[in-house]
């Protein structure tokens, strides 16, 4: 995390990066899909504020536990900034789903697995912030706020990984649907969606850092 | 489930999805990524901009 307080060269990497893929996602070829027609292209949209929220949260819960061995207030501000941004990328990536969803599913709720599953995942992220807000003294609520990170990153795993794989499911990859490979394995969706993901998580890193480096200024470490 | 699924690959073999081409061939695709790519090179100014202002607050401390 350090690294990226230091350096400029991937904040730049990730402006090429969407540029392209803004370019790329509107105007390649895909797969012609049923139901999905052109709308297709928003894969490279909103699943990366997935994979996103995922990268996020992967450097707050290192930091949690870092936070736990080094008692170091930077690493707790680094912790909870990351979960702050890595929410925001969840709730724009429940949102594009949900919009997403009225046009395909025909309804933004079909009480989907995955999306049942991530409103719970998103939800007990909110309630990390509910709980840092309780706490009055510093150094508990790190502590307190580092241990909860840590129990809501391994509740992911279930919750966006398995769960949704286990019964019927609308989403491409979970119950019984075939992944969107077997639609693009020799197609271009794939040279969009790469950088995409790259871009999209560059991007979100380099808020976290934005955020960060202000709470730093101002010693608010709710920045 | 069986008959939507024979109908689902029918289609895709048949080649009758239908997408956008008319779109495309008018050129308004274009308009739409012009919009899109002011709004995100907008974006990328403004981050750019801030990212600049906090290092010279930063520099200044």
């Amino acid at each position: 995390m350090n690294y990226l307080l230091r350096t400029n060269w991937w904040k730049w990497l990730s402006a090429i990066l969407l540029v392209y893929v803004f370019i790329g996602g509107l105007l390649f070829p895909v797969p012609r899909l049923p139901i999905l027609n052109e709308t297709v292209r928003v894969l490279h949209f909103h699943v990366p504020m997935w994979f996103g929220m995922i990268f996020l949260y992967t450097g707050s819960v290192i930091h949690a536990i870092k936070y736990l061995s080094n008692g170091q207030m930077k690493t707790d501000l680094f912790s909870t900034q990351l979960a702050a941004v890595g929410t925001f990328f969840g709730i724009m990536g429940m949102v594009t789903g949900m919009f997403w969803a009225t046009f395909t599913w025909g309804e933004p709720w079909s009480s989907d697995p995955k999306q049942n599953a991530s409103a719970i995942a998103l939800l007990i992220y909110f309630a990390y912030f509910v709980l840092r807000g309780s706490v009055k003294d510093e150094q508990q609520r790190a502590r307190l706020s580092a241990v909860y990170n840590i129990f809501a990153f391994a509740a992911l795993i279930p919750l966006l990984f398995i769960l949704p794989r286990l019964t019927d499911s609308l989403h491409p990859g979970n119950g019984g649907n075939p992944g969107f490979n077997t639609y693009d394995l020799d197609s271009n969706l794939r040279l969009v969606f790469y950088p995409a993901v790259i871009g999209w998580t560059l991007v979100g890193f380099w808020i976290a850092t934005l955020k960060i480096r202000l709470s730093l200024l101002t010693d608010d470490l709710d920045a | 489930m069986l008959n939507f699924l024979t109908t689902f690959y029918a289609n895709i073999l048949l080649g009758q999805i239908p997408m956008a081409d008319a779109f495309r061939s008018d050129g308004k695709i274009y308009v739409v990524l012009a919009i899109m790519l002011i709004l995100l090179i907008g974006l990328f100014y403004y981050l750019f901009r801030l990212d600049r202002k906090i290092k010279d607050l930063e520099n200044r401390k």
